[in-house]
């Protein structure tokens, strides 16, 4: 069965770039222009490897959204995406159950090594 | 007054991405010099008339009248003016966060010149922070004029002046910042020279043209 | 401009020029510097440029470096603010009243393969500027014949401290000091005589006060004395000094020595004063002061 990814990011050229660095993975890759949208997926029974969840985003934020997948779907693993690198923030998003964080602009090697190292649920 | 600059969606959309990128770089940096955590509110963009600016203050600052405003030309591919508006308390609770050496009963005429200080630099690192990041994203050098302070009621009115004497505003970015232990709210307007959006509007499509 | 050399021109301008690494070491240091600081270029080349001038150890100096290296922004550092930037002996030919140099400077960043990879800064000496500036101001603020200050600069004065009374709840206070019988003692001793107890009464004052205090001249023979951070108890005994320094001992001219008094009116910052509601509460209070009987301290309360 093909792994498959699901991006969160309220951007359009966001979510392009990600898609465009994803492309050659394999990955089928979903997207969520919002948190509520991407719970809402979820909910229904979307079952990504991973998903990869920016900070900065209107109505229910990063930080929210973070959590509410974390009680929900423990073992889903979750890379923040953010520019917003600061310490407190990092720890902050750890805290709340992220995998792993992700400096803006999305840098390819990066991304590529954090798949590497979070695909997949904890079997 | 030449025609406004029109960005597509999904310039508009880029655009407002790398507003986002460059003002959590900026958050991350900012927060570094000035050794507390800083939280930057996502930017909007706004794309306002001179004349509009007052009514817009008002309605995200409500109450108090009189700011105070450093404001900052920068000249590079990317140019306009930014200006950055602290409603009055504000500014001395930026002193407090500051100040190297609190002591009590300091003669007012100090107090007022250290806000003063206080208040323009770190406008300046903080317009210093956000237009540097951004022109960076958009692989542009900026340098700058000496920022100006101004303070007192009519901040607003003062900026719509300032706007109507140049070749009318493209672009006006919007954001309020909180400091660690106190939120000190502000806005930040990034106002861009008539000629820049031109140039703004190439930049953002080679950009795009690097991601797909 | 081929083939120049710039770096002729970086030593023979006649401003400060040396530039910092990303950790503060002194990678250039001109001409002026040399000469200005002692330090040859030689011994600070390589050096912390916090050893060598510790008063730039501060957080408003280190957090302009970082923001210049992290964001390329310029960083002024004026006369006004801060005085000097770093501590040099004025210039041989320097205006005299001066400890140390006075300066405008400023921080800028130099890129390197793209990247912000310096700082310089520019060392600008304005003493002479404002010497000359100081000079203009205190004219332009003080009375010519008693060396008070002058009521133009007092009306400023008052203004500002009842808005920094306002914003940062302080006190202050305010006496208004007439000189009894005035016209009596010109008539009888002359108006020479008149001119001396007035520039006498300024001095005695001035002496009595506390260099917060502003000694003014209002009028003829008044003057209005402004006290920040002033309250009525600690106000009233500083008025009852002013007038105990004139009554108790005579004013000698010449040969002439006559004893003069004056009358005073105090008034102390209420919420919401502007200028003319203070003023006019001493005035009545000095009003009370002369039908009361002059050489006499009233307040209002």
């Amino acid at each position: 069965m093909a792994r498959s990814a699901l991006i969160v990011d309220d951007s359009l050229v966001a979510r392009i770039s990600l898609k465009g660095i994803l492309k050659d993975t394999g990955l089928d890759l979903s997207e969520a222009s919002s948190g509520e949208a991407a719970l809402e997926l979820l909910g229904k029974g979307m079952k990504p490897d991973i998903v990869f969840l920016d900070l900065t985003m209107p109505g229910k934020g990063g930080i929210e959204t973070l959590r509410e997948i974390s009680a929900s779907f423990p073992g889903l693993p979750v890379v923040v995406v953010t520019a917003d690198i600061q310490t407190r923030t990092i720890e902050m998003v750890k805290e709340s159950g992220a995998a792993a964080v992700v400096r803006k602009p999305a840098d390819r090697a990066e991304i590529l090594s954090a798949l590497t190292r979070h695909l997949g649920r904890a079997d | 007054m030449s025609e406004r600059v029109e960005l597509s969606g999904l310039e508009l959309d880029a655009l407002q991405e790398t507003m986002n990128i460059g003002f959590g770089q900026a958050a991350a940096a900012l927060s570094e010099v000035i050794n507390m955590h800083v939280i930057l509110n996502v930017p909007k963009i706004a794309m306002l008339a001179p004349q509009d600016i007052p009514s817009f203050v008002q309605g995200e600052l409500e109450g108090p009248a009189a700011f105070s405003i450093v404001e900052q030309f920068f000249l590079g591919r990317f140019n306009g003016t930014s200006f950055l508006l602290l409603p009055q308390d504000e500014g001395e609770k930026l002193v407090e966060l500051f100040d190297e050496n609190p002591e009590p009963d300091r003669p007012s005429t100090y107090l007022d010149a250290l806000e003063r200080d206080t208040i323009v630099e770190i406008g300046n690192i903080i317009i210093g922070a956000c237009v540097g990041k951004i022109a960076e994203m958009l692989k542009d050098v900026v340098t700058y004029q000496p920022p100006r302070y101004y303070s007192g009621p009519l901040g607003s009115e003062l900026i719509a002046t300032q706007l109507r004497s140049s070749n009318g505003l493209a672009l006006v970015f919007k954001t309020i910042f909180h400091f660690e232990t106190q939120d000190v709210y502000g806005l930040l307007f990034l106002v861009t020279g008539e000629g820049s959006a031109n140039w703004i509007k190439g930049a953002v499509d080679e950009l795009l043209g690097g991601m797909a | 401009m081929n083939g120049l050399d710039f770096s002729q021109v970086l030593e023979t301008l006649s401003l400060g020029i040396f530039v910092l690494d990303a950790e503060g070491r002194i990678v250039f240091w001109n001409r002026w510097m040399e000469n200005a600081s002692g330090h040859s270029a030689g011994t600070t080349i390589g050096q912390s440029v916090f050893g060598l001038f510790p008063e730039l150890e501060t957080a408003v100096f280190r957090r302009s470096l970082k923001s210049v290296l992290s964001f390329g922004n310029f960083v002024y550092f004026s006369q006004k603010v801060h005085g000097h930037l770093i501590s040099l002996p004025p210039l041989p030919g320097s205006p005299a009243g001066f400890d140390s140099m006075e300066q405008h400077c400023v921080m800028g960043p130099i890129r390197k393969d793209g990247k912000i990879a310096y700082v310089y800064v520019q060392v600008e000496d304005v003493t002479e500027a404002v010497s000359g500036e100081r000079l203009l101001s205190s004219l332009a603020m003080r009375d010519a014949l008693t060396s008070a200050y002058n009521r133009r600069y007092f009306d400023r004065r008052l203004a500002e401290e009842l808005e920094r009374c306002k914003r940062y709840r302080r006190s202050l206070g305010l006496v208004m000091l007439d000189i009894d019988y005035f016209k009596h003692v010109n008539d009888r001793h002359g108006h020479q005589f008149g001119d001396a107890a007035l520039r006498e009464a300024v001095s005695r004052w001035t002496q009595s006060l506390r260099s917060s205090d502003l000694v003014a001249r209002y009028g003829g023979e008044e003057f209005c004395v402004l006290l920040p951070e002033t309250g009525p108890e600690e106000g009233l005994a500083l008025s009852e000094r002013l007038r105990s320094a004139m009554a108790t001992s005579e004013v000698s001219y010449r040969d002439i020595h006559a004893r003069i008094t004056v009358s005073a009116g105090a008034a102390f910052f209420r919420e919401g004063d502007g200028p003319d509601d203070i003023l006019r509460r001493s005035d009545e209070a000095l009003y009370r002061a002369k039908t009361r009987g002059r050489n006499r301290v009233e307040a209002s309360l």
